[in-house]
């Protein structure tokens, strides 16, 4: 059996696998190109300028720069179909949320069996939606009977046991967050949850916010003349645009300048499950007034690989001479990532629709073809 | 120190001490960071938002007592939302896959492997207690402080988390284990 001896050092070795600062500044893009970001597109881009200044006044050495600008070779699969879309209810948003206590969605997700908005607000609030079938709640003794409407549901501290379960319980005292689930349809169901604490009335008035009766196309702001072979969609993930906004959490506050569209794909193995998705490629348009943290145009940067993944990124110009921020990142099993080619390939492949910073000019994913 | 549009000019910078913070305490941040969430991407992921976010706001930060111990605090704060709106991505495909320890010679040991794997599915709240008291090496207030929690908390957490570690307790630990159990 383990003693305190063997837990400390296993924390120290743990952290000497701690990444090396200069690897930091390299890689500060990166989060805010992921799905999740709470903190603006804006202040990242922001951050790329000034943080690494911070840095290189700081400490004796410099940071360098992306460590090459690849030019790849030709891509070796050419797609001239319509996405491949793991399920095609990725394609399509479902329901809508009206704005609600001055909260608005201002991210949607779709995934392989739900679809979800994230609000604005200082509790992180989330709604997800789930097909007929598709997932039920565990309810614990401490969730107690709530509804939503004429719907019944239960409402309790939420644990996560793993992506797909999510159980309302009283049990977690280290958990802040909680949820309200209900059945909006027979056997369908849907949650609220918050990061930190929310009441049941706070909640149900969001529950009530979410409407089912509207479909919305889920749109993407470039094409795609290549992907990996053997590789698919398994989740979309869009920022809308919206105006600068300060956030507190806890004895935090979240200054976000503003936030641009951006959006992120998250690809995995043809007919792996949706949880195993290893890949993600972000795109962010960048706005004309920060146009100046833009290197190299249409290169891109390859990131030496560690044992945690790979990483490229690069800036795409459009049309009009407008630019995005690209990135590709892989993860997990090593047997399911790409090659750094590969990645570079997907980076160089992207075609950027015409002003990419409206959400207006996107292509809905159904309508994305390949460009060989 | 002048702001402009939520942003200080850079001139400013080098005057504030954040750049100085930086280059002293962004290499122990990584460490404590990568111990906290098990995943090096995070945790540089974690420290550069944390590091970006103090900036916006160091002339405060640096009128505390413990600039680090606040940010710090700033990185258990991150650790535990991220992994909270992380859990709800079904397809978060950089963060929830387990490393590849046993590629580092040093982690090759099964026991301490497997204690890792186990550090790992804690929960975030629990984890962030047994870093502090087991890799900082913080007293009971110090957690407490740090987690905003009372020390009976930071007690009975660290308790349920040596259990879930399945940790061997000395006894003289054994009894205080106890003891915080009946209190």
């Amino acid at each position: 059996m383990p003693t305190i001896d063997d837990l400390r050092s296993a924390l120290e070795a743990l952290a000497e696998q701690a990444p090396t600062t200069e690897k930091t500044v390299l890689r500060r893009r990166r989060k805010h190109l992921r799905p999740l970001a709470i903190a603006s597109a804006a202040a990242a881009i922001a951050a790329v300028a000034t943080v690494p200044v911070l840095v290189t006044r700081g400490s004796d050495s410099t940071p360098t720069p992306p460590v090459e600008s690849a030019s790849s070779p030709a891509p070796t699969t050419v797609s001239t179909t319509r996405l491949p879309l793991a399920d095609p209810s990725l394609a399509t948003l479902s329901f809508s949320i009206t704005p609600v206590q001055g909260m608005t969605a201002f991210a949607w997700e779709t995934g392989v069996g739900f679809q979800r908005a994230f609000l604005t607000g200082q509790t992180f609030p989330a709604v997800t939606v789930y097909p007929p079938g598709g997932w039920a709640p565990t309810r614990s003794a401490g969730a107690r009977d709530a509804s939503v409407g004429t719907k019944s549901g239960f409402f309790g501290p939420v644990r996560h046991d793993g992506p797909d379960a999510v159980a309302l319980t009283g049990e977690n005292p280290m958990v802040n967050g909680n949820a309200l689930a209900w059945q909006y349809a027979p056997g369908a169901w849907a949650l609220v949850e918050s990061v930190e604490q929310m009441s049941l009335q706070q909640m149900r008035q969001i529950a009530a916010a979410v409407r089912f009766d509207t479909k919305r196309a889920v749109s993407v702001p470039a094409n795609f003349s290549y992907l990996p072979a053997g590789f698919e969609i398994k989740g979309i993930t869009t920022w809308l645009p919206r105006a600068a906004t300060t956030t507190r959490v806890g004895d935090q506050t979240l200054t976000s300048p503003s936030v641009g569209p951006r959006v992120r794909l998250a690809l995995g193995k043809v007919g792996a499950a949706a949880t195993t998705a290893e890949i993600g490629v972000g795109i962010e348009p960048i706005p004309p007034a920060l146009g100046n943290v833009v290197r190299e145009p249409n290169a891109v940067h390859v990131q030496v690989g560690d044992f945690t993944g790979t990483y490229n990124d690069g800036f795409l110009q459009a049309g009009n001479g407008t630019t995005a921020a690209v990135d590709i990142a892989g993860a997990g099993e090593h047997s399911a990532r790409l090659s750094q080619a590969e990645e570079v390939d997907v980076v160089q492949a992207l075609g950027l629709v015409s002003q990419p910073g409206d959400i207006a000019n996107w292509l809905t994913v159904a309508d994305v073809r390949g460009q060989p | 120190m002048q702001q402009i549009a939520g942003s200080w000019r850079l001139k400013d910078v080098a005057d504030s001490g954040f750049a100085a913070f930086v280059a002293d305490r962004q290499a122990a941040l990584l460490r404590f960071a990568m111990v906290l969430t098990g995943d090096a991407v995070l945790s540089q992921d974690i420290v550069a938002d944390v590091l970006s976010r103090a900036f916006e706001r160091w002339p405060r930060i640096a009128q505390t007592e413990q600039p680090y111990a606040y940010v710090r605090r700033m990185v258990i704060n991150e650790h535990v939302s991220w992994r909270r709106r992380l859990r709800r991505f079904a397809f978060g495909f950089d963060r929830e896959f387990s490393q590849p320890l046993a590629d580092d010679p040093a982690t090759t040991h099964a026991e301490r492997d497997a204690m890792l794997r186990r550090l790992a599915s804690l929960p975030p709240k629990q984890r962030a207690v047994i870093v502090l008291r087991f890799y900082d090496d913080l007293p009971d207030a110090e957690i407490a402080a740090a987690m905003h929690c009372a020390e009976s908390t930071v007690r009975s957490n660290i308790a349920r988390a040596l259990a879930a570690l399945r940790i061997e307790l000395t006894e003289p630990m054994a009894e205080q284990m106890t003891v915080n159990r009946n209190q």
